[in-house]
């Protein structure tokens, strides 16, 4: 399954992935941060896409908590997935958790700090052993 | 960012609002929405809980925890616990969950959330680990009633579906109601529906439910009651998880969320602290309690036992009587006895606990792991 597969949530804008200039410090340092979770369980990214995480309410921001629950009931009924760790932390990246889908794919999602803006990146990336 | 004082705890009320809370990055409804409802019907519940140390610079925060009291230690009694929050553990709560409102620009709201939420991570750490790893683990799912032990140091009344539905759906308003009439923090948690409802709720996250503030109940003419319940998210827009409105206050008829299953329980909370009063009324009823009978002649052969009997009309002997007991050996032996017991009954239930959290997907056997 490619992640163009995966659902793209109204919380983001562009609805689109990012390239790497768009902040591109902060798209590093995330990117970098989720890379390193995934060797530490064994994996590493073979592909990735990047958006821009806007929020549900502009006024509140991005919310991992309601971003994880869209995707984990999509990802649940559409794939049949298995979501098999997740991690908060301080660094990079604030949030991120692991799913196993039903052909055996291992895939993460992760938010990242939030930007000078106030927005926060999130990042699909698929993983391989 | 300069340090935060007590000048930063609260918004232009001086008190806490369930409105200051935002959840933003742990699953950790049942303890925030817990802490939203006590900010609305007890808010000096909170202001009591916490203190500013200006030398230190940190907030002390009390919090409870099941402790041994009553008869030789026997008893589960709450014990208050003084958990430290340094300026540091602050600001990792505050990068790590971000549940605070953020104002105008990007200022940032009232500390009281973050300050609690923070305690209540450090009291939920093991030995080794540090305030994020303590946020990991409340991040994960739990249970209000818990939540609101923590908060009180008392027990919450727990309504399951099953008992609500079993009653007819008026009486269920008049305990609500009157519950919160009492200024009593009212929840309402939800199971995980595996299809899209239309009832108010949300569907919730993957096997684990939602928990939500109960505001407000209400009675037609018809008899249909409905709850005002607050999303701690601090809004409701879910999408293809049945609702979609950027107001955090969402009505649902209590019949139907009870009939269609989306309702796993109802946990009332304590009533506001009176210690002054119950205090003066413990007095009161000492004075015009039943005249005083004899002391018991009785002779057991144990001196602390007859000490014990001898005193039961006088509670001044009677607590020294006690006191000689719990400190005597056999007293001890009984009171390490009971300890190891309960040790062993709290590591079964952690352990089982535990099973239950890395069981995918979660039987819906009892309360329903909320997050």
């Amino acid at each position: 399954m490619s992640l163009d597969h995966l659902p793209v949530s109204i919380a983001y804008s562009p609805k689109t992935p990012i390239g790497a200039d768009t902040y591109p410090q902060e798209q590093t340092a995330f990117v970098q941060g989720v890379t390193a979770q995934a060797k530490a369980k064994g994996y590493q990214v073979a592909e990735q896409r990047v958006f821009v995480f806007v929020g549900y309410v502009p006024d509140i921001g991005p919310q991992w908590v309601v971003l994880h629950a869209e995707l984990n009931n999509q990802l649940a009924d559409t794939y049949h997935a298995e979501e098999i760790a997740k991690e908060v932390s301080a660094d990079e990246p604030v949030a991120s958790s692991f799913w196993r889908l039903s052909d055996g794919q291992v895939i993460a999602v992760a938010q990242s700090q939030p930007l000078p803006d106030g927005k926060a990146l999130v990042g699909y990336f698929s993983l391989a052993k | 960012m300069g340090d935060l004082t007590d000048q930063d705890l609260y918004g232009p009320t001086g008190k806490p609002d369930a409105a200051d809370i935002h959840q933003r990055n742990l699953g950790d409804c049942y303890f925030v929405a817990p802490l939203g409802a006590l900010a609305t019907q007890q808010p000096e519940r909170i202001q009591d809980a916490i203190a500013y140390n200006a030398e230190t610079k940190s907030f002390t925060v009390t919090l409870y925890q099941h402790g041994h009291g009553g008869f030789l230690g026997l008893s589960d009694e709450a014990k208050p616990v003084k958990v430290e929050i340094s300026q540091a553990e602050l600001q990792t709560d505050m990068k790590v969950s971000d549940n605070l409102t953020h104002g105008p620009g990007n200022a940032r709201g009232p500390i009281w959330p973050a300050v609690m939420e923070a305690a209540y991570a450090e009291q939920q750490e093991r030995q080794g680990e540090g305030m994020t790893q303590g946020l990991g683990r409340i991040g994960g799912g739990g249970y209000p009633k818990n939540a609101i032990y923590a908060l009180t140091g008392e027990q919450a009344n727990r309504v399951s579906a099953h008992d609500a539905k079993s009653v007819p759906v008026d009486q269920m308003y008049d305990r609500l109601n009157g519950a919160l009439q009492q200024g009593r923090p009212v929840l309402l948690s939800t199971n995980y529906m595996k299809d899209v409802p239309n009832d108010g709720l949300i569907k919730g996250d993957g096997n684990s439910g939602h928990v939500y503030m109960v505001e407000g109940a209400t009675k037609d003419a018809a008899g249909n009651v409905e709850l005002t319940l607050r999303n701690p998210w601090g809004h409701n827009i879910t999408p293809g998880m049945g609702i979609n409105s950027p107001d955090p206050i969402t009505k649902v008829d209590l019949k139907t969320v009870l009939e269609n299953g989306h309702v796993d329980e109802l946990a009332i909370g304590p009533k506001p602290p009176h210690r002054t009063q119950d205090k003066d009324q413990t007095q009161q009823q000492g004075h015009d309690g039943p005249p005083k009978q004899a002391p018991s002649q009785v002779q057991t052969g144990d001196p602390a036992m007859d000490r014990l009997l001898a005193s039961l009309n006088d509670p001044q002997a009677m607590d020294q009587a006690l006191s000689s007991l719990a400190q005597s050996p056999e007293g001890q032996a009984f009171h390490a006895q009971g300890q190891a017991q309960y040790q062993a009954m709290e590591a079964q239930q952690a352990q089982q606990a535990q099973a239950q959290q890395q069981q995918a997907p979660q039987a819906p056997t009892g309360p329903v792991m909320v997050r």
